[in-house]
């Protein structure tokens, strides 16, 4: 019995030992970033030039995306004021970071509507759109459509 | 996973009651073991080691409480239970409120210390406040160790209450762990009850949240009187169809493996107090605070003064339960005083009011609480009810309030007749009447619920789940 209550006691501190363990290899990860949405996008859209780029609200990322900002820590869309055109850059900051799966798919959905619209007349749009880059950094995610689209993701990824 | 889903109806939920059904008896638990930690994987594949932890450290935990009780030996026995609380409360601290401590530290600290905030552990609310009900009962000697791990695992993580409860006390499924049985009955109903609540969440919730979402996404220059309060009864009643119609989805998986769980909710919104409001809403929280929290402190069996604090601590800590956040805790604090105010002051007044004032008080005083909930800080909770006392500019009502009037008018009236007992009952009595017609029009309401949500869940891609985030 005393034998039993040893290895009892052991099976518990070794629990212990492993979850300390579990945590701190969550902590050094690194993959969630406390910077703020608005920190972000003011470095994204200082790399790149923004032309008729200009930011949207919480309905035109429901009317683009299909998703509600409110759902997200965070979200910031800059359209262009043309329909002619498709440069875009949207950031949104999630709340756990399983609600990648999500943006992810509604951005898919997008820039497939986009190159269907643009297909056969707007070489140079299809192109871009092509072009895109999305990316996605523990709870961060932006996806952009834009002609210095490297240069943004490179200031995104320095901001977080 | 979450069961209003297009997988878990149609592939998960199958394979599991098809494993279930052919294993022998004593397989059976361990199948739901496995299948539970699958179905947690599937949405935290690296959480599910915090949740083996749980099953391990408190099935060990349990063991060493009882032997040393079991000798006599009350000390060692209280040190294991005080460490298996400290354990379990600093992991659900640390994962859900240490971001909010260090964020807060920081405001007031002349140094910022730098932290990394982590992701919530889906459901970790809900499973620790199982585990510490197991250990504190163990420990009062209210049950049975348990002494078969699976048994203990399953418990723990029971796919159908793990992610958004209702939160079972360990007492109430300790023989249906043991022993149980499905009949053709039970199954049938715990469908019955699966289906109504797939109904509830998926046509009622999903599509008055499109309302309220619509409307929390307005400027606030736009956001006048009466758009503002259809925005706020928009989320009073998502949040109801919401979390209730998942609770009874739980209720009817686990009635078809044969668990009885305790109904969550009770038609909260008809309530003549804000005291029966939450002897209606969350039952399975309420009295677990009331079991662990309320009753231990003294209840109201004690001075004024004591009674008062045992109320505001055991609603300071429902608020903070629901997240790490100033506008949670000041939610709790708020019903802490309201039901304080109903006891002391108000209890003989709204006896002598007619039921439906009491009513309109009651939502009325619902309604602004869940303000405070729905928005993400004070801030905003302050403007948006200013947007709702004429504070903000908006205006008394524009087109937008005609626009959502219009289109939002007859599923206001379904959530009202929905949200009182009426409907439910005569739908009862129709399906027990014995006629045989009535049940083929039962058996079409329910197939009915089942294709519609099925063709939504296909198509929509709208399809939230408030309670994912406590």
């Amino acid at each position: 019995m005393e034998q039993l209550k040893k290895g009892i006691i052991a099976v518990k501190y070794i629990l212990l030992v492993l979850l300390l363990i579990f945590i701190a290899s969550l902590l050094s990860s690194g993959s969630i970033s406390r910077a703020s949405i608005e920190q972000v996008s003011e470095n994204v859209a200082r790399s790149l030039e923004m032309g008729s780029l200009s930011p949207a609200d919480n309905r035109m990322v429901k009317r683009l995306y299909g998703i509600n900002a409110n759902d997200y820590e965070g979200v910031s869309l800059y359209v262009s004021d043309s329909n002619m055109k498709v440069e875009e850059i949207l950031i949104v900051r999630l709340r756990d970071t399983e609600q990648s799966k999500d943006v992810e798919a509604a951005v898919q959905k997008r820039l497939d509507r986009q190159l269907e619209s643009f297909e056969g007349y707007g070489p140079e749009q299809c192109r871009l759109l092509e072009d895109h880059i999305l990316d996605v950094q523990g709870n961060y995610i932006l996806y952009v459509v834009h002609k210095d689209a490297k240069a943004a993701d490179k200031a995104f990824q320095k901001s977080l | 996973m979450i069961f209003s889903s297009v997988f878990f109806i149609f592939v998960f939920l199958p394979i599991v009651l098809l494993v279930y059904f052919l294993v022998p008896r004593k397989l059976k638990n361990l199948v739901i073991l496995l299948f539970s930690l699958v179905f947690y994987a599937w949405g935290e594949p690296v959480y599910i080691v915090l949740m083996l932890f749980s099953i391990l450290y408190n099935y060990v935990a349990g063991i060493e409480i009882d032997y040393h009780r079991s000798r006599g030996m009350d000390g060692r026995a209280r040190f294991t239970f005080w460490m298996a609380v400290a354990v379990n409360l600093g992991i659900l601290g640390f994962f859900k409120y240490y971001g909010f401590l260090l964020e807060n530290l920081n405001a007031i600290l002349p140094a910022e210390i730098p932290f990394r905030a982590l992701s919530l552990p889906i459901g970790i609310s809900f499973y620790t406040f199982q585990t510490l009900s197991y250990v504190i009962d163990v420990y009062l000697d209210k049950v049975e160790v348990q002494r078969n791990i699976i048994s203990f695992g399953t418990y723990i993580s029971m796919f159908p209450q793990l992610i958004a409860g209702p939160i079972v006390r360990y007492a109430d499924v300790e023989a249906q762990l043991k022993n149980r049985r499905v009949t053709l009955a039970r199954f049938g109903d715990g469908t019955a009850w699966f289906l109504r609540g797939l109904g509830k969440k998926v046509l009622l919730a999903n599509n008055i949240g499109m309302a309220y979402d619509a409307i929390a996404a307005l400027p606030s220059g736009q956001l006048s009187v009466l758009t503002a309060w259809i925005g706020c009864a928009a989320y009073t009643f998502q949040i109801y169809f919401d979390f209730s119609g998942y609770s009874d989805m739980a209720i009817g998986l686990g009635k078809m493996f044969g668990f009885e769980f305790m109904k969550n909710f009770q038609y909260p919104y008809t309530s003549a107090s804000i005291t029966e409001f939450w002897r209606r809403w969350h039952i399975s929280l309420g009295s677990w605070f009331r079991e662990y929290v309320y009753i231990p402190l003294g209840g109201n069996r004690v001075s004024t003064a004591k009674h008062i604090r045992n109320i505001m601590v055991v609603w300071m800590l429902t608020g903070l339960w629901h997240g790490a956040a100033w506008n949670f805790i000041f939610w709790g604090l708020y019903y802490g005083v309201l039901l304080l105010i109903e006891k002391y002051a108000l209890k003989n007044i709204l006896d002598r009011l007619p039921a439906f004032v009491c009513r309109i008080y009651t939502m009325f005083f619902v309604m602004i609480g869940w303000v405070f909930f729905f928005s993400p800080g004070m801030g905003s909770a302050l403007r948006y009810l200013g947007a709702m006392f004429g504070i903000g500019g908006g205006g008394f009502l524009n087109g937008t309030t005609v626009y959502y009037f219009r289109n939002y008018f007859l599923l206001f009236i379904v959530l009202i007749l929905c949200s009182g007992s009426y409907i439910y009952k005569k739908f009862l009595q129709i399906s027990f009447g014995g006629k045989r017609e009535h049940k083929v029009l039962v058996l079409t309401a329910y197939l009915l619920i089942f294709l519609l949500s099925a063709a939504y869940l296909v198509n929509a891609t709208y399809n939230p789940f408030l309670y994912f985030r406590f």
